[in-house]
């Protein structure tokens, strides 16, 4: 009886030592781990309800998610172009600066951590100095959730 | 149109934030098993989003975000684990709370280990010119990704889209855009050069964004990649022979419908092309060459009128045996057809097409291919885990190299290896996995509480998996109990309704004879299933495991000198769960490299069902 006991001590401290489920993927970057769908053989099980446009919103609320830490923490705006192309790319987009999308929940995100109009103003310029389109989207998201 | 897209994506994400499912979490325990997980797993499905913390390198503790099919596969059918899940209903509301504010966090999780990858990338990138600069070999700088998309030099022909792309670029931009871009890079890559002080790093706040830099390495390859897309451009460069999948299947001839949509894909991707070339964005050159490598394909597709992809499966990819005949990627293939031909129709839908409506089609063919190539040729079956992008590395000629003076060199290699052991350092504190308190139960529940989600559960031992499923149940209110079964407990259930018990039974309970069990070659080798076993049979059926295992081990030992010990961990390992099995424990299920895409549908029972008495049972027999 006392063999079994201890036996199964050793045995439940086997099943405790390892813990939690490893984390067994090689990824380490925003665009690996989010887009878990890549799994090649995973991919092919996912069915094709995830469609494109749910995608793009997925990646849209990653960039709101994102511009809203941006905004609180700071950093290189150059940085913050490179995290924005890794998260694009977990998403299946390269060329995210063709998307309306991007610089909307940009502005979102901003005015969403609270980031005053002056500081607004100066990401702003950073982000879209050459193309008074973009600075518009930026200011339409921004508007859209400022003082939310 | 490109904005009514736009908002119906955005109200993708602001409205209902589940897509046809009512609003509910389900916090999940998926059973134990070998290979990393035999303390069972805890996970929290919020939407068709599944959030866990898992233990990883260094122990550290990661947070990972996966879609659930993804998820639910890995799990149930790879890892051959039951997962059980207890709903909760909530507000639409909160979930959408919930869903950002996890979201958020992994974000900056995930963000504070790029920023340890990007100063891992520093200081080898360094350490390599360094070596080159004393004396080693030429190529020894890390190829760029995307350099290896087109044929470099002249001689190799043109390319008609690029040439046409060229022209456009003239038109809008003028004509000496190119070069004037081209001569720009080449000169901020000359003159760039590493930090070659130490500058302390910022203090890890997990739940905050790092504030990081933008790398030396991370320049360097940026730059490169616009010099190798500019001067593809500007050379009309042809695509290099092996980038594109050749695929002769009559099932990739194009519709009608699907001509005109790629046709439109391809008018809409020049002018976002030639957009790009005058961007200053960063890191656009990786854009670029990809996007003139899928207009090249296009424009061939078109002129074939038979769907040309690229090849999108990384060179690192996993290649392994095909088998034709084999009735579980037969099962893959339907499903890849299935998805292939929803991206096709969505091709043809989408109005615009974007750039994931075309990925989506890439993705899904390449999947197609990759199946179809192995089980009807038995061409090797690529695996990848990782997001798959058509980009392969290659070698840019005379990439200008900063002249570095060699003592800076060595003070920069130096600041490099100090800031990424000082990161590492510091992520291991700050992300520091905890057996008992901070592991994937406890995390889960601390961040759920802090997002102002249900309030951590009481109950013993709940920072075990299976104890904190039980606390859920008795905590929360728990609206509905559902769950996953793994792969082979499914499939046993189907061929025992077939009829013969016995016979299925005694087919199936070892690893020898069994038809529904492909072993994962870098799992352990045992004999028998016990988990299914009656319980009387489990020691039994544990010793010869154990047996096995042991001679396997002794074997491993003679083979030590040659394998480096492989062999000899394999059999020490498989003797400990076997162990267990003893004492009627069963951990060890088997895993599988891959398997069917769908094993059956989820068993559901209301809050007072039986199955929780059944699982108990399961575990605790006899």
């Amino acid at each position: 009886m006392h063999h079994g006991v201890a036996i199964l001590a050793a045995g439940l401290a086997i099943s405790l030592a390892l813990g939690c489920t490893s984390f067994s993927d090689s990824s380490t970057s925003i665009g690996r781990s989010s887009n878990a769908f890549s799994d090649s053989i995973a991919h092919s099980s996912e069915s094709s309800t995830r469609s494109s446009g749910e995608q793009q919103a997925a990646f849209h609320r990653d960039v709101r998610d994102y511009a809203a830490g941006f905004a609180r923490d700071g950093g290189e705006v150059a940085a913050l172009q490179r995290d924005l192309g890794a998260l694009a790319r977990g998403h299946g987009i390269l060329d995210w600066e063709r998307d309306d999308g991007t610089y909307l929940e940009l502005g979102q995100g901003f005015a969403l951590a609270g980031l005053d109009e002056r500081r607004f103003a100066a990401l702003s310029a950073q982000l879209a100095a050459q193309d008074a389109r973009k600075r518009a989207l930026l200011a339409q998201g921004y508007a859209a959730n400022a003082g939310r | 149109m490109r904005l009514a897209a736009l908002v119906a994506g955005l109200a993708l994400v602001l409205g209902a934030p589940v897509a046809g499912r009512a609003a509910a979490i389900d916090y999940l325990h998926v059973e134990a098993n070998t290979g990393g997980s035999s303390g069972g797993h805890a996970a929290l499905r919020l939407g068709e989003l599944v959030f866990d913390f898992q233990h990883g390198e260094g122990s550290t503790l990661r947070l990972r975000r996966s879609g659930w099919e993804s998820f639910r596969y890995r799990m149930a059918v790879r890892g051959n684990r039951t997962i059980h899940a207890a709903r909760i209903e909530v507000a639409p509301g909160e979930l959408e709370r919930l869903v950002r504010s996890f979201n958020a966090r992994f974000l900056a999780w995930d963000r504070h280990f790029a920023v340890w990858d990007a100063l891992r990338g520093e200081r080898e990138l360094l350490e390599r010119m360094l070596a080159v600069r004393e004396g080693g070999p030429p190529a020894a700088l890390p190829a760029i990704e995307g350099a290896g998309l087109f044929a470099p030099g002249a001689g190799a022909g043109e390319s008609a889209a690029l040439r046409a792309l060229r022209a456009r670029v003239a038109r809008e931009h003028g004509p000496g855009l190119l070069a004037a871009r081209r001569r720009d890079c080449e000169a901020r890559l000359a003159a760039l050069r590493p930090a070659s002080d130490a500058a302390p790093l910022p203090a890890v706040v997990p739940e905050r964004l790092p504030r990081r830099e933008y790398a030396f390495s991370e320049r360097r390859r940026d730059l490169a990649q616009w010099i190798a897309a500019l001067r593809a451009l500007d050379g009309a460069a042809p695509l290099r022979d092996g980038v594109l999948r050749d695929a002769e299947s009559a099932a990739l001839a194009l519709g009608e419908g699907e001509a005109a949509a790629l046709a439109a894909w391809a008018r809409e991707l020049e002018g976002s092309l030639a957009a790009l070339v005058a961007s200053e964005r960063v890191d656009g050159g990786l854009a670029l060459l990809v996007g003139m490598a899928r207009l090249e394909a296009v424009q061939r597709s078109l002129a074939g009128g038979r769907l040309l992809l690229l090849d999108d499966f990384p060179p690192d990819a996993e290649a392994h045996e095909g088998r034709p005949g084999d009735p579980y990627l037969e099962e893959l293939r339907a499903h890849a057809a299935a998805r292939l031909a929803g991206a096709r129709e969505q091709l043809v839908a989408a109005d615009p097409i974007g750039e994931a409506d075309y990925d989506a089609l890439e993705e899904a063919a390449n999947a197609w291919l990759e199946l179809d190539g192995a089980l009807r040729h038995g061409r090797p079956l690529r695996l990848y885990e990782g997001e798959r992008i058509p980009a392969p590395a290659g070698e840019i000629d005379a990439l200008p190299e900063p002249p570095i003076a060699l003592p800076a060199l060595r003070a920069a290699a130096a600041a490099a290896r100090a800031r990424e052991r000082d990161s590492e350092r510091a992520l291991r504190e700050a992300f520091a996995y905890h057996l008992v308190t901070r592991n994937c139960v406890t995390e889960l529940f601390a961040t759920l509480a802090a997002a102002g989600g249900p309030a951590e559960p009481s109950g013993p031992l709940r920072f075990v998996p299976f104890a904190s499923f039980d606390a859920v149940l008795g905590s929360w209110p728990v609206s509905e109990r559902w769950e996953e079964p793994a792969f082979r407990r499914a499939r046993l259930a189907a061929l025992y309704a077939e009829g013969n018990d016995l016979r299925v039974y005694l087919r199936e309970s070892n690893t020898l004879t069994s038809t529904l069990y492909r072993p994962d070659p870098e799992q352990a080798f045992f004999l028998f299933f016990t988990d299914d076993a009656p319980p009387l049979l489990r020691p039994l059926l544990g010793a010869a495991n154990l047996a096995a295992a042991l001679a396997q081990s002794a074997l491993g030992a003679v083979r030590l000198p040659f394998d480096r010990g492989e062999a000899l961990r394999d059999g020490l390992e498989s003797a400990a769960y076997s162990l267990p099995e003893l004492a009627f424990v069963s951990i060890r299920k088997g895993a599988m490299r891959h398997g069917p895409p769908v094993v059956g549908p989820p068993t559901r029972s209301s809050p007072g069902g039986a199955f929780l008495e059944q699982r108990s049972a399961a575990l605790s027999a006899p």
